[in-house]
Parts: C-alpha cells; sequence; structure tokens
C-alpha cells in the first residue's frame, strides 16, 4: 500500500475502508465511490502544496485501480468488468483539482473548495442516470425491439423509464457467456415486467433482421467517441451497421477519458486469466507428444488419425496448445455509433472530443 | 438643426421586389450630431410602419413614404431625396457609423413595438450591410422609384392613423428613455464601438484575391514594390492561382538605398522563392524574426504613433514575401495574430517600451506555438508507437522527424518506412537523419506504396495546415498515402501545431494550391520533357500541395493532445481564437 510515513498510510488504510464500504452500498457507483474516496484523501492530506496534493492523489488512485483489479480477477461480484470507469472518474477529479489549484492560489481555500466539489460531483454522478434515462426513452417507441448485452445499469435504467411510460416493447439479450450476464439482465427484466427473448451468443446476426435498435451501455468513452465494452459489443455493431439498424451507447459523463487505442490489443484490458478460467472441456490428450513421439512414418499410421498434419515437423512441441483467446472488452470504433446518451445531452461521437477538450482545458 | 441625413436601405432580389425575409433597416443620425433625443422626428410612425413592414414586402415602401408623408417629419427631405443613393465613399462610412448609432438610438427612444419586432431589426441591421449595397444599387433603378411612389400615397394615410394609437404609448416610454438617454450617452458610445467591433467580426470576411480577377490583380500590383513575371505557359486551370516565372531575378528594380523594403524581409524572400527556405515552421521563424528586425529598425515620424502605425507599415514587407512566395497558411494565421496583438497593445508607451514588448511577444509565440509545440506532440505521439511497429511516413516533416527521433531516445524498437515522391525529393532528407540515429528503414517511391502499405503498422503524415471540416493540407503525396492507409485499415497519425490550425474550408486541391517551379519536373538537360518551353501542346504542372478529407485521417496528435479530424473546430474555439484566421 505503499507509504512508508505513519500518516500516510494510515490514509491509505481510511480511504481503502471508504471505497469498500461506498461499493457495498447498493447503489455503488465505481465512480461515486472513487470520487468519495479521493476527497477522504485531500482532508486527510498534510501536504503543504499543490504538487503533494496531486502525488497523493495519484499514489491513492494507483492504490484504488489496484483493489479494483484485484476485486475483478478474484471474480468477485463486480459490476464493471474492467478499472476504467473507476480510471476515468480519478483522472477527471485530479485534473479538476490542477485547474481549480491554478485558479484558487490559496491552499486551505482550495482544499475546502474542492472537498464541495467532490461530493457535488458525486451526488451529479447519482443524478446522470436518471437523465440519462429520460433521455433515452425517447427513442424506443411502442412495438420496438431492443437488443442490448450484457448487464448495464444504465441501459436497465433507460428501459426501466420506457417500461414506466407504458409502451410496449421487447429485449432481446444474448447469453453472453462465460458470464451469464444475459441471464442477469433477464432476470432483472423479467422482475420488471418487460417481456425478454434469449439468444445465443452466435444468433446476433440472425435475430438482426427483427431487431429495431440496438442499445448498450460502455466502460469507458474514448476520445474519438468510440467505447470499450465487454467483448462481444464490437461484433454486434459490425452486424447492426450491415444491417443498417441504429447502435445506441447510454453512458455517463464520468466514464469520458482521453484514451484512444489504436487496435483491439491495445483496447482489451488484460484477459481473464486463463488458470482461473474453466474451459467447457479438456482438449489435451492424455499423453502429449504421442505423434511427435513415433519415429517413422509407418509408426506414425498406425496412431490413430487426428486432426493433426502427421508430416510436419516432429520435434515442434507446442507451450501451450491450446491456447485461449479471453478478452475482457473490445473496443468499438466511433463510425459504428449512432449517438451516445450522456447526462450532458444526446451526443454524437465526435462531440465526444468536444466535450472533453471542454473539460480538460 | 442640422440635416437629417436619412437613408433607407433594404434588399432587393434580382427583380427590384423587396425581399420579405429583410426587414428594412432604418438609419438614423448618431448620437453625435443630436444629442437631444427629442429632435429626430416623431418616433410614433416608425414603429407602426415596422411592424406592418416586418410581416409583409409590401408596406416596406410605405415606410418610406410614412417618413417622408407624415407631418411632423416636415424637416426630412421628402421621399425622392432619400432615393438619391449616397455616392461617396466618404458618405458611406458616415452612413454605417450611422447605422450602429442608428440602433442604439432607436432602442432608447422608446420604440417599445422594436423590441417586439427586435429580432427583425438585429436581422435587418446584420443584412444591411450587404444590403445597403444591394440597396444603393436598386435603389436607382426606376422600377422601385414608381413603385415606391406609387405606394407612398397609400402609406400617407394608414400610417398616421396606427401610429396615434400606439403613440401614446411610444411617448411616454420615449420620456422615460430620454433622461436615461442623456445620462449615459459616453457609456453607449463604447458600447456602440463594442457592438460594431462584434458585428465586423462576425461579418464574412472578404473574398481572397483570385488571380483571374483582373481589375483587382492590377490594382494589387500597382501598390506592390515588385511584380513577378507571369510565367510564359499559363495553365488555365489554375488561372485563379499565382503562375510566376521562375528563376528571373525580380528584385533589380528596387533602389539600392532607401528601400521599401527592409533587408532581412528581402532576405527571407529570396530565400523562400529560391527554394532554399522550405517548410512552414522554418518560414514562419524566419518571417517572425525578419519582423522582430523591422521592428528593431523602425523610426516612425514625429507625429506618428507606433503603435497605430506599425501594422500599416508591415504591410508592403508582407506583400513583398507574397510576391516572392505565396505565404503558407500558418503564415497567414501568424500576421492576422500580430495584427491583434498590436490593436490589443497600449498606445501612447514610450517607442522603446513598446518595440521590446512587441519583440517580446513575438519570440514568446515561437517558443510556443511552435518549438514548444514540437517536443509536446513528439512526446504524445510516441506514446503511440510500441515495440514492433512498422511506421510508415512520406517525404520530410519537421514534426514527424521529432517523433521519431523521440520515439527513439525511449529505446522503442521500431522501423520506418520512408515513401518519398519526386521532384521534391525531400524523403531523401528523412533517411539521412533517421539513418544517423539508427534507426532502420526502408525507401520507397509513392508508386510503390500500395506494396509496402501491407507491412505497415500506422502511418504517421505532417501537415501544412488543417481546415474546419477536418481535411489536411499536406505536400502534394500525402493524400495518397492516407487513402492507401484507409484501404489497409492503417491508422493515420496526422501531426499538426496548432497555429497551422485554419477557419478555412476547402473542398479539393485545386481551389487554393501552389504552382512550383515546372523546370524541376525536369531531370537532366537529356530529358525527354527538357525542350518543354518550346514544346506547343506541353505543360508541366509542379503542385505543391493536396488535401486529404477526414474520412482518411484517424487522429490528429497537437499540442491538446489527441484529437479526431471533426474537433479542429473546437480546438480553435477553445484554444486558438487568436491565431486561426477566418481566411
Amino acid at each position: 500500500m505503499g507509504d512508508s510515513s505513519s500518516p500516510g498510510s494510515a490514509a491509505s488504510a481510511e480511504y481503502l475502508e471508504t471505497f469498500q464500504s461506498q461499493l457495498e452500498d447498493d447503489t455503488g457507483i465505481v465512480a461515486v465511490a472513487a470520487v468519495r474516496a479521493l476527497t477522504a484523501v485531500l482532508r486527510l492530506s498534510q501536504a503543504s502544496t499543490i504538487m503533494g496534493i496531486n502525488r497523493e492523489l495519484e499514489e491513492a488512485q494507483k492504490v484504488l485501480i489496484g483493489v479494483r483489479q484485484k476485486l475483478l480477477q478474484s471474480g468477485g461480484g463486480a459490476r464493471t468488468r474492467t478499472p476504467i470507469p473507476l480510471e476515468c472518474a480519478c483522472e477527471l477529479f485530479r485534473r479538476y483539482v490542477t485547474r481549480t489549484s491554478l485558479e484558487i492560489p490559496d491552499m486551505e481555500q482550495c482544499k475546502t473548495i474542492l472537498i464541495e466539489r467532490g461530493e457535488q460531483f458525486a451526488q451529479k454522478a447519482l443524478q446522470s442516470r436518471h437523465t440519462i434515462s429520460v433521455l433515452g426513452q425517447q427513442f424506443i417507441r411502442d412495438g420496438m425491439k431492443v437488443f442490448t448485452i450484457g448487464k448495464s445499469r444504465t441501459v436497465l435504467d433507460v428501459l426501466c423509464e420506457v417500461q414506466r411510460r407504458n409502451r410496449r416493447f421487447e429485449v432481446i439479450v444474448p447469453e453472453t457467456r462465460p458470464d451469464e450476464l444475459g441471464y442477469q439482465m433477464a432476470e432483472e427484466l423479467v422482475a420488471l415486467n418487460i417481456p425478454v427473448k434469449i439468444i445465443h451468443d452466435f444468433a446476433v446476426a440472425s435475430i438482426m433482421e427483427d431487431v429495431d435498435l440496438v442499445l448498450v451501455g460502455a466502460e469507458g468513452v474514448l476520445e474519438n467517441g468510440g467505447i470499450i465494452n465487454l467483448v462481444g459489443t464490437y461484433s454486434t455493431a459490425l452486424v447492426a451497421q450491415a444491417m443498417k439498424k441504429p447502435f445506441y451507447v447510454a453512458a455517463e459523463s464520468y466514464k469520458f477519458s482521453r484514451k484512444w487505442p489504436l487496435s483491439q490489443q491495445e483496447a482489451a484490458y488484460p484477459s481473464r486469466d486463463a488458470e482461473k478460467f474453466r474451459p467447457l472441456r479438456d482438449v489435451r490428450p492424455a499423453s502429449l507428444g504421442r505423434y511427435n513421439s513415433c519415429s517413422d512414418l509407418t509408426e506414425a499410421a498406425q496412431c490413430t488419425p487426428g486432426t493433426d498434419d502427421l508430416s510436419g515437423p516432429e520435434c515442434i512441441v507446442y507451450d501451450e496448445n491450446p491456447s485461449y483467446f479471453l478478452p475482457h472488452c473490445d473496443m468499438t470504433p466511433p463510425d459504428l455509433i449512432t449517438l451516445l446518451f450522456t447526462d450532458l445531452g444526446v451526443l454524437t461521437p465526435s462531440a465526444v472530443s468536444d466535450e472533453l477538450i471542454k473539460m480538460y482545458a | 438643426a442640422a440635416t437629417l441625413r436619412l437613408v433607407f436601405a433594404y434588399p432587393l432580389n434580382l427583380h427590384g421586389a423587396v425581399s420579405s425575409a429583410c426587414a428594412p433597416v432604418f438609419l438614423f443620425p448618431t448620437m453625435e450630431d443630436y444629442p437631444e433625443t427629442h429632435a429626430v422626428s416623431d418616433p410614433v410612425e416608425i414603429p407602426a410602419s415596422r411592424e406592418r413592414s416586418a410581416s409583409s414586402a409590401h408596406n416596406a415602401a410605405s415606410v418610406s413614404s410614412a417618413f417622408s408623408a407624415s407631418p411632423s417629419s416636415s424637416s426630412l427631405p421628402g421621399w425622392s431625396d432619400s432615393k438619391r443613393p449616397v455616392s461617396t465613399p466618404a458618405d458611406t462610412e458616415g452612413v454605417t457609423g450611422s447605422k450602429r448609432g442608428s440602433k442604439r438610438n432607436s432602442e432608447t427612444q422608446g420604440m417599445a413595438q422594436l423590441s417586439v419586432s427586435g429580432d427583425a431589426n438585429v436581422e435587418g441591421d446584420d443584412g444591411a450591410g450587404s444590403g445597403e449595397r444591394r440597396s444603393r444599387r436598386g435603389r436607382s433603378a426606376s422600377a422601385s422609384e414608381e413603385s415606391d411612389s406609387g405606394r407612398s400615397a397609400r402609406g400617407a394615410d394608414e400610417a398616421p392613423r396606427t401610429g396615434r394609437g400606439r403613440g401614446a404609448r411610444a411617448g411616454s416610454t420615449a420620456q422615460q428613455n430620454d433622461e436615461e438617454t442623456k445620462l449615459t450617452a459616453k457609456e453607449r458610445k463604447a458600447l456602440r464601438k463594442e457592438k460594431a467591433m462584434k458585428k465586423a467580426s462576425g461579418k464574412a470576411p472578404p473574398a481572397k484575391m483570385q488571380f483571374d480577377d483582373t481589375k483587382r490583380v492590377r490594382s494589387k500590383n500597382k501598390e506592390a514594390s515588385v511584380v513577378r513575371k507571369r510565367a510564359q505557359k499559363e495553365l488555365e486551370l489554375f488561372a485563379h492561382l499565382p503562375q510566376v516565372e521562375h528563376g528571373e531575378t525580380f528584385t533589380q528594380e528596387l533602389p539600392l538605398q532607401n528601400c521599401e523594403i527592409h533587408p532581412e524581409i528581402m532576405r527571407v524572400g529570396l530565400m523562400s522563392a529560391n527554394g532554399v527556405l522550405c517548410g512552414s515552421n522554418s518560414r514562419t521563424i524566419a518571417m517572425l524574426e525578419a519582423f522582430i528586425e523591422f521592428i528593431r529598425d523602425f523610426e516612425p515620424n514625429e507625429n506618428q504613433e507606433f503603435i497605430r502605425v506599425i501594422s500599416t507599415k508591415l504591410r508592403p514587407q508582407i506583400d513583398f514575401l507574397v510576391q516572392c512566395r505565396p505565404l503558407a497558411i500558418s503564415m497567414g494565421n501568424t500576421i492576422y495574430w500580430f495584427k491583434s496583438l498590436v490593436s490589443a497593445m497600449e498606445v501612447g508607451l514610450p517607442l522603446e517600451q513598446s518595440k521590446e514588448e512587441l519583440i517580446a511577444s513575438i519570440k514568446r509565440y515561437i517558443e510556443s506555438r511552435i518549438v514548444f509545440a514540437e517536443s509536446m506532440i513528439a512526446e504524445i505521439a510516441c506514446q503511440k508507437i510500441v515495440d514492433g511497429d512498422v511506421v510508415l511516413v512520406f517525404g520530410f516533416s519537421q514534426l514527424v522527424y521529432s517523433v521519431l527521433r523521440q520515439a527513439n531516445t525511449k529505446g522503442i524498437r521500431f522501423r520506418v518506412i520512408v515513401v518519398d515522391a519526386l521532384p521534391a525529393c525531400q524523403g531523401r532528407t528523412l533517411l539521412k537523419h533517421l539513418c544517423r540515429h539508427g534507426i532502420e528503414c526502408s525507401y520507397v517511391l509513392l508508386n510503390a506504396v500500395s506494396y509496402v502499405m501491407n507491412e505497415a503498422t500506422k502511418v504517421i503524415l505532417g501537415a501544412h495546415a488543417m481546415l474546419s471540416n477536418g481535411s489536411a493540407i499536406a505536400h502534394a503525396g500525402n493524400a495518397a498515402v492516407a487513402m492507401m492507409a484507409k484501404e489497409y485499415k492503417r491508422p493515420v497519425m496526422m501531426c499538426c501545431e496548432m497555429f497551422k490550425f485554419s477557419l478555412r474550408v476547402q473542398l479539393d486541391s485545386i481551389v487554393h494550391n501552389e504552382l512550383g517551379n515546372p523546370d524541376e519536373l525536369v531531370h537532366s538537360a537529356d530529358d525527354a520533357i527538357a525542350g518543354w518551353k518550346q514544346a506547343k501542346t506541353l505543360r508541366l504542372v509542379n503542385i505543391k500541395y493536396d488535401l486529404t478529407p477526414p474520412e482518411n485521417i484517424s487522429m490528429v496528435v497537437a499540442e491538446i493532445g489527441v484529437v479526431p479530424p471533426s474537433s479542429i473546430p473546437v480546438a480553435i474555439r477553445e484554444f486558438g481564437k487568436d491565431a486561426a484566421a477566418c481566411l
């Protein structure tokens, strides 16, 4: 946990506790918890300069992200799959700290204002989902079929709002194995008395002709207007574009980040732990290298024919066969996204950069 | 009382009919002429007719007649007088000044109805700038005169009737505001000036000079100190661009002593003309340093105020530079910034202090907007280069070179493919520099870019300027490389400092470009096209720049960070108000 000096570590312990307790809270939005934790760091901070405060906040951010990642990797009931929303919120708060410190040179006054604003930010963040649901509900009209992926509380709020206005609509969700988020989402929707259809993950393209619009949440919104969301969003977006269906994203403004990954590899967060992942079946043969140990072709011919090419080089031993590609998330580029519903309004992907420049200016 | 100058302005379309979209604008004398507001004609008539005119086109004429016909406005000239267009330009200036004054005047005279049609007033005012010119032409047309005189009789009947009804209300508020206006005349003058400036900034800038506009070219050449000889073989497609005969000495007729052109400026100009000084950053810095020398050596006359006069004195220098080589867009932005800097400076300071301040500002501009920006962009862009990357670059851009150098210093393992194009072959310079740093490079010409694009993982290009719609103007060939990269789905990073962001929009490369020396296309004396000047049907085109549309650009790297090309106007709005020129 870093600091060797005792006030530092005492402070760290305290803000971690604040963080955990906020998360346990039912409306545990990671961003709110993070900002409250950082505000706590500010309050306890004994640094005498703005740079000192900034450094403390940076360390606190690292610790929080570390905690979060551990939580995610242990598979604990984390609602978000990556620490991206946490990172974005921390960055925004730190950026806000820097700006305010430039405007108000007096330290104590600055701190008071920052703590106040931190609380305001938390309040606004709690309100943001409501704003988004009001904005988003106007896009779902009577009789529409909505396609969504995974369990996003923002999307849930939008659908709830539509239901509240007594419109008839149907929701289609893929199973989203192996996390089975589709089932969790279906559970929530059935409880709200909304008709749900669960499909196989690969049936996305088949069902898309019946769908009227696609609505997903986001882990993070990128500078170019693209989003990072759970894996499968990119494929859905591609299918939606091919079938000319609108693709909407519901994301709060504290998820806006200045990241800009250039490829899927850059965007994909550390994948699931391959060792912890339980494949459906173990395809490895009982004795490895059965084919490789055959000394000549006649002997090899007597081996049970498999899919392996026996004429291949015999001395190759693969470290890990089979290997797995288990990303948590993928990146959806902005040209596949029609509109974003945010608490700053309904934005086009190019307006995201506008808002970011304003926020970070 | 001085005579009231009343000019009527309403926009006419081709048929002379009043366009109903714009309400007519009433021009009153300025506050300076009439410190007491009630000296102006009865305000009662105007609101009534104004409101009606705002709704229908026909009443526009009746409004004017209401003016002339109403008994209280007997001091006004008759309708026939006001129809006469204001002929002298000096008058026009006064008129436009009074136009703005009138707007405030009318408001404070308590014309309650005007506030109702307040929007119409504003639109009319804004349209007046162009409308006025059109109306001057239109008013002299006989058709309008006839219709106006025809309607005047009708109008005279209607106006007083409705006017009386509203008169009572307007009168009382007029009295109220009279007191206000008497007190705050000075403040209103300041406000008026502010509004004028705001309006001036909202006006469309004058059209850029096209070189096939013979009249404008002739008038510009009259004031120029040197005029370059036009090319023998001109291209019709580029008739709107300057085509000069390269290789001719054009400074011979400049006098050796008491030359208008400062020697530093002449040096920069000649170096640009000969191609010794190339690259927009170098040219901008050289120009600014020449300006610094000019400012140092400039001695204003006794009755001249340095700050007021420096911009005008700089104009012939800039014109000389333009004759040597058309200014780069970044240089245009810089000059615009310089002019706004000068206009914001305090007047009346001692000469040395003004000069030092100006020079310090220019140095700060160079430091922050050019040099520091370059290092910021290099830092940001090399974060996007990872181990194992194959970076494709085109030609030689100072920025791109800095990026690659920075990435190399950071220890990132990457290799570079340099794509080059004739006739400039600037890629060879880049190649030399990169090899000196030990970076692994390949070199191809533009025709092979489709072969190597598959290998590349990303493309980094340098822009000459970025336009408001997200397009990039860069050296000829960049557009092709970006197009190819899009085809192969490779990310294209366009590096550009913010002082090169322009509010202009261009849709193709032909509308505005620069033509270089056609002789550069000829390799040697026994080249097939060596005798192009004598060949009757052969013309050589050496285009310098091309336009990359925003679809082919993935991201723009500027000092503010990585932004999508659609955010160029946002960046100008937030950061670069002083540096972005309109045209």
